[in-house]
């Protein structure tokens, strides 16, 4: 009845724009001091607007705003419909689990304010139809999401901070460039357009990589395990859940989603791009001691996956309807699990009301892995049915690698599971009771949405037969016992530790020491380094140095000498004629 | 009708009269001259209202004043100088609110207010200009009015700046004089509304023509401080806060871009441009301006210095989307003079609001200014957010054009990249500057600090107009797509002028 309501007219329309105006609207009342009370107590609430319009609003509804920016359409789609209920639940659950967490934070409201407006441009990049409106709310969410990673202000946050706002920066430009190349030759910009459109591999490339930062794409996820532990846990909830998808779901709008088009090298790249992203989060996560970095790694592994199951996509074009349902499926199933292992970290454990909590940490941890009858392994069974349809070499090799896929996966989560339980308790805080309720929500998500949300329903049919339980099973038990045996046998302590942020140590210089993770002495190497950076300085300075010394020049030599030369030259030429 | 030729003079009296009683006036006698300036301010604003409205429904508006049988000063509105004045009369409004409270008790505000009002008008005069020759009127005349305000301080670094400035200005005067009377002596009176007429002398006089194109640009590119001619500008920045706002955004740079304009458009006319392979310097000219401006602008700590160095870069968006030479670009470039200018007169203000109420001149002693001054460094946020080009800000309409011009002609697709560039120069020199403001904390007390007034954070009248300018830049990039905005005001002249 009120889905009816909602579906004819106006009404639907001011659901649609109440979803990102509303939080717009409390984020303006905390900017205020009178209003900031009132504010708080409306933050948490703002995302009912969009989660009414992902359960209610049926797709194809769409509003035309034809003076704003540059012509804009909002709207929902079926694909946008997934992504809108997965950041209705993880933004909605991480507002309240946040009024907890930050407690009397004499900084909670700058928090909230960015919150709510990185949260409002989310919402608002999933509804858009058009692409600049796209590029519009991206780019406003990736910037705004700064005020989050850095809100502690120490350190490592102002430097996690820094790496995350110069990736921004060239993802921006990448996007700027690809987004106008493309715009070249559309007849319009709207997003059906666009999936229907041949691009061209410059454009496609610029965006793919701009898009991927965001993502997590290998080598540009640097920034990911350097944001997520300095973030408070609400924060890193909604970064890893939700807001890393925004760069999947560029991918989706903005690669073409046809089945005329076939982009040679494409597929193939993106796949083998996604695997080792898959392998490489992993093996990088268990050499990691902090929760939440363990955490970011596992995301960009599992990133690797859907970024591989895009490239099934571009392979097999004719199979894009499949491959984007199993996408959002696997987007939302990541999205909740991850987001509620992210929020289980910033429980304090050992308060009354959340003795459970260790136990019921399990289902989202092992839903990651795939273990049957979870959201996990249902994403992974849509994930095989879109490997099936895939040409020859292709169909043996990831039928071989998936499992594997899996068990790294078991190990990670494993291994984070230690981590956690090794923890000291942390000390009794305010909110923990708003905690373990904002927490127990967006579990229950995790458990329940399987069955009940449609699209997930149809595959959720066949996790229950037999020898599918047996598939899902093997590599987390195999997974299991493999880290029981490293547990028992593997003297712990010796294991190899990188530096959270990876690769990104070669191109810091010393005054930046890692203080979260312990540096293995290669003093070699770091001589090498010292001596690359002190190279690149002095260029700097020397190009600073005659820049400086140029412009000098120029402000002497003032204009009267050259405008008698020209003079001058221009008689000369007179008098020749 | 008669009221449609006095328009015009209306509109350049309507502050060029207060300005002349303004000099009058007793020091002391500050109501009146504010209530002059104000009523100046907003009388202008009705009539140019007025105007626009009448050029939009067809109408044309004209006066003429000859001086000898073949020389006229011709003053006639066409849709790009509506463009122009409509800038200009609406920065000096908010300009004149703001230099009244910043200039409160300084000396020689007579002088000041009477210069300031006589230069609106002159800069209103280049844009209504019909031909060359009262373009280059006018344009030497605002050498001559705009060199008292750059002075004003008295010191010895003004002096020696308003002397550098003096020594540019004439110098490119001069080349500018020479240039407009050869073409006189070549093809008679250029008007600006037949833009055809070089063209007969294409084949008898084609190097004449190139050389004084070259000769024209020299002219009035050291006002649009192209490299290497922009030398004054960042000297020029010692003027007081006001005064660089109002030479950055309208009148100075912005007279220089215009000229560009005008004479890449109107004059030559883009066919013979391009035929005579004019476009291309222009286009490389610009590209070095652009780069070499923003890498000049990181350097600086002084925060007006790297606001001017800014502008020179900035400004040059304009020439570079003329000179591309397309619809689109056309309108990028047309656009940002703009949206360069609402963004940067914000900035500008801002950097006066910090330098006079906490006596902060340099970038490196600014952090957590943004707790001291948050509406002012709001509106800073919102209009360096636009310099960088993030959308959806004012700038980033402009690049967006630019861009989608530069693809689409032939063999400037690297310009892009150029572009793209200069966005993440920007934002090497904006970014630090917000986030010390807003995210570092204060680290020594300031070197003065004239109090709160009221519940405002400095004199409500500095703080009002770089709000309003930051809340319009954000808007007219936001609601570009809107029949109101500078776009579809653009995109009304390109398609009427200059349309394919």
């Amino acid at each position: 009845m009120t889905s009816q309501l909602l579906n004819n007219g106006q009404a639907g329309v001011l659901l649609l724009s109440l979803v990102p105006g509303l939080p717009l609207l409390v984020a303006l009342l905390l900017v205020m001091r009178s209003s900031r009370r009132t504010g708080m107590r409306f933050a948490a609430w703002s995302t009912l607007p969009a989660l009414a319009a992902a359960l209610l609003l049926q797709p194809g509804i769409d509003l035309e705003v034809a003076w704003f920016f540059m012509g804009g359409r909002m709207g929902i789609d079926e694909m946008g419909r997934s992504f809108l209920l997965l950041a209705a639940l993880v933004w909605g659950a991480a507002a309240w689990f946040a009024h907890g967490y930050l407690g009397d934070d004499p900084q909670r409201h700058r928090f909230f304010f960015f919150y709510l407006i990185t949260m409002a441009f989310n919402f608002g990049l999933i509804l858009a139809q058009d692409m600049l409106g796209f590029y519009l709310f991206f780019g406003l969410m990736s910037i705004s999401a700064y005020g989050l990673i850095v809100h502690r202000g120490s350190p490592e946050a102002r430097r996690a901070g820094r790496v995350y706002m110069v990736l921004v920066m060239v993802g921006e430009i990448l996007l700027f460039s690809g987004m106008v190349l493309m715009a070249a030759r559309l007849p319009d910009l709207e997003l059906a357009t666009i999936a229907a459109s041949p691009t061209g591999n410059l454009s496609l490339t610029l965006l793919f990589i701009g898009f991927g930062i965001k993502a997590g794409l290998l080598p540009l996820h640097v920034w990911l395990p350097l944001a997520h532990p300095v973030a408070p846990a609400p924060a890193s909830a909604v970064l890893s859940g939700v807001m890393i998808k925004a760069g999947l779901l560029g991918w989706l709008r903005f690669l073409p989603m046809s089945q005329e088009i076939i982009l040679p090298g494409w597929g193939e790249a993106l796949i083998i791009l996604g695997l080792m992203a898959a392998f490489y989060g992993v093996a990088i996560g268990l050499t990691q001691t902090d929760t939440k970095t363990i955490l970011a790694y596992s995301s960009i592994s599992q990133m690797g996956i859907m970024t591989m199951l895009v490239g099934c996509g571009l392979l097999a074009p004719n199979q894009w309807p499949q491959v984007a349902t199993a996408v959002s499926i696997y987007a939302l199933h990541h999205g909740l699990a991850k987001a509620s292992l992210f929020l289980a970290t910033g429980l304090p454990m050992a308060q009354k009301n959340s003795q459970a909590a260790p136990y019921l940490i399990l289902l989202p941890a092992l839903a990651l892995a795939g273990l049957p009858l979870t959201s996990g392994a249902i994403a992974k069974f849509a994930m095989k049915e879109i490997v099936h349809g895939l040409p020859a070499p292709w169909l043996t090799l990831l039928g071989c690698v998936l499992p594997l896929t899996a068990l790294a996966t078991t190990l990670i989560v494993c291994h984070f599971l230690k981590t956690m339980a090794a923890r000291q308790p942390q000390e009794t805080a305010r909110g923990a009771a708003v905690m373990t309720r904002a927490w127990l929500l967006l579990w229950l998500a995790v458990a329940l949405l399987p069955w009940f949300w449609p699209h997930q329903q149809a595959y959720a049919a066949h996790v229950t037969q037999l020898n599918l339980i047996w598939q899902g099973l093997w590599p987390v038990l195999a997974g299991g016992a493999m880290m029981l045996a490293a547990w028992r046998w593997w003297p712990s302590g010796r294991g190899i530790s990188v530096p959270a942020g990876d690769i990104l140590w070669i191109f810091w210089s010393q005054d930046h020491p890692p203080t979260a993770a312990k540096r293995p002495p290669q003093q070699k190497q770091r001589s090498d380094k010292e001596a690359l950076s002190q190279q690149l300085q002095q260029i700097f300075h020397l190009v600073a140095r005659h820049s400086r010394r140029l412009e000098k020049m120029l402000m002497r030599w003032s204009l009267t000498g050259t405008a008698y030369l020209l003079l001058g030259l221009l008689f000369l030429v007179l008098l020749l004629k | 009708m008669i009221w449609q030729n006095w328009l015009l003079i209306m509109i350049l009296l309507s502050s060029l009269v207060p300005g002349l009683i303004i000099f009058t006036l007793a020091e002391s006698n500050r109501a009146w001259r504010t209530t002059l300036n104000l009523l100046g301010a907003t009388m202008k604003m009705v009539l140019v209202l007025v105007m626009i409205i009448g050029i939009s429904q067809g109408h044309s508006f004209a006066a003429h004043l000859s001086l000898l049988p073949g020389l006229e000063l011709v003053l006639r509105a066409d849709p790009l100088s509506a463009l122009f004045v409509a800038l200009s009369t609406l920065l000096w409004l908010f300009t004149t609110i703001y230099a009244v409270a910043y200039l409160e008790d300084a000396p020689n505000r007579s002088h000041f207010f009477g210069y300031f009002s006589i230069c609106v008008s002159v800069t209103i005069g280049i844009a209504l200009a019909g031909n060359l020759l009262t373009f280059l009127f006018f344009f030497e005349m605002l050498t001559l009015t705009t060199y008292p305000l750059v002075i004003h301080r008295g010191t010895a670094e003004a002096m020696a700046a308003g002397r550098l400035y003096l020594l540019y200005s004439l110098s490119g005067g001069l080349l500018l004089f020479v240039g407009v009377v050869w073409l006189h002596v070549l093809a008679g009176q250029i008007d600006f509304s037949r833009p055809g007429l070089l063209v007969p002398l294409l084949v008898q006089h084609r190097q004449s023509l190139i050389l004084i194109f070259f000769l024209l640009m020299a002219g009035v590119g050291v006002k649009a401080a192209l490299v290497p001619l922009h030398g004054w500008l960042p000297r020029a920045m010692v003027a007081p806060a006001p005064v660089s706002a109002l030479l950055h955004a309208v009148a100075v740079v912005k007279a220089g871009a215009f000229g560009i304009m005008r004479i890449v458009l109107d004059v030559y006319g883009l066919p013979l441009s391009r035929e005579l392979g004019l476009l291309m310097p222009l286009t490389l000219a610009a590209t070095l301006t652009i780069i070499y401006g923003s890498l000049l602008a990181i350097r600086q700590d002084n925060l007006k210095r790297r606001l001017a160095y800014s502008t020179v870069s900035q400004v040059s968006y304009i020439a570079l989307g003329i000179s591309i030479g397309n619809p689109l670009a056309i309108m990028g470039g047309m656009v940002h003079l703009v949206h360069q200018g609402i963004m940067k007169i914000t900035l500008f203000f801002c950097a006066g609001n910090i330098a006079e109420t906490l006596g902060l001149h340099n970038i490196s002693r600014m952090n957590g200014v943004g707790r001291r001054l948050p509406l002012t460094m709001a509106a800073f946020t919102l209009a360096a957010m636009g310099m960088i080009g993030l959308p959806p800000m004012a700038g980033f309409v402009s690049k967006w054009y630019l861009g989608l011009g530069a693809i689409e002609q032939p063999g400037h697709g690297w310009l892009l990249v150029v572009l793209v560039l200069s966005s993440l120069l920007n934002a090497a020199y904006f970014l630090p500057i917000i986030y010390g403001a807003w995210f570092r904390k204060q680290e020594e007390a300031w070197p003065e600090d004239s109090g709160r007034k009221g519940n405002w954070e400095c004199h409500w009248m500095l703080v009002v107009p770089p709000l309003i300018t930051a809340v319009v830049s954000l808007l007219v990039g936001l609601l570009a797509n809107s029949n109101l905005s500078p776009l579809a005001w653009v995109r009304f002249i390109v398609s009427t002028r200059y349309g394919p």
